[in-house]
């Protein structure tokens, strides 16, 4: 089911502090996210059938436990920085950014504290998200309660941010 | 056993650092592709995996499987956890040398990230 063809008003979508900034200064305050309909506050209910590992709520506490309590056992910043490095060679083979941007994006994954990976989620007004949506999984054909997609190119604008406990 | 760095050896930056992203991907995902339908490789399609991305990550999980002796999907939590962080920890490997001016420009962004207001 198209993003334009669900009745949700809102979206919802975790992201790190880190990856939150690069798109703002490199990006042109542009975001590429994951986003669900569902919060994913309690992700065991029968009736949210997006997994787990995409339930914006669990994202969030994953980085929040890593980045504010220094857990030492968690793999969601590691996980984080190889995506900003993928993102950013991908922004470079598209133009967005020089040679000299890719390089520096890679050494702020590589290097930034831990401490600035805490989470920050995105409430985003589907409306002005449907113009920027790119795909859906083939599952939510047969399920109309896990919906997950991808908005890329989203601008600030179209999204609030909050923070959460 | 081959090590990781004979599989990664000669390939570019670009398609390691891919493939282990998607590699980790899969391995946080693995016990619960079969149940979503979840296609590891998805995203939009100017962000989509080359064929080599896609090939060199097979490779990677085949690898750590190996390694580990058991199936992604069966890892335990400590199992998880420990692998995707060795995935990061190898990307580290394949940095690239900065300016003087790019190391100043990218210590600058980091020490300019802002926090944005929250509603």
């Amino acid at each position: 089911m198209s993003l334009a063809d669900i009745k949700h008003p809102i979206l919802y979508s975790a992201m790190s502090l880190v990856a939150y900034n690069i798109n703002n200064m490199y990006y042109a305050e542009k975001h590429y996210l994951w986003c669900t309909p569902y919060f994913g506050s309690d992700y065991q209910s029968p009736h949210y059938t997006v997994p787990p590992s995409s339930s914006p709520f669990e994202i969030y506490k994953l980085y929040r436990g890593e980045a504010l309590s220094a857990d030492k056992h968690g793999y969601k910043i590691e996980q984080n920085r190889l995506g900003i490095k993928k993102g950013a060679i991908q922004m470079h083979a598209r133009g967005v950014i020089t040679e000299s941007k890719l390089r520096e994006i890679n050494y702020i994954a590589d290097e930034t504290e831990k401490s600035q990976f805490r989470p920050i989620l995105c409430v985003i007004s589907r409306l002005e998200a449907v113009p920027h949506y790119k795909k859906v999984d083939i599952r939510d054909k047969a399920n109309p309660l896990s919906h997950e997609y991808i908005v890329a190119d989203l601008p600030q604008s179209a999204f609030d941010v909050i923070s959460v406990g | 056993m081959r090590d990781l760095a004979e599989i990664l050896n000669g390939k570019s930056r670009e398609d390691v650092v891919g493939a282990l992203y998607y590699a980790a991907r899969y391995i946080k995902q693995a016990n619960h592709l079969s149940k979503y339908e979840k296609d590891i490789f998805d995203d939009d399609e100017k962000s989509a995996p080359s064929p080599e991305v896609k090939r060199l990550t097979w490779e990677i999980v085949g690898w750590v499987e190996e390694k580990e002796a058991i199936r992604a999907s069966d890892f335990d939590s400590p199992t998880l956890v420990r692998v995707i962080v060795y995935l990061g920890q190898v990307g580290k490997q394949f940095g690239t040398e900065l300016s003087t001016d790019e190391l100043l420009g990218a210590q600058a962004a980091i020490a300019g990230m802002k926090i944005p207001a929250t509603r």
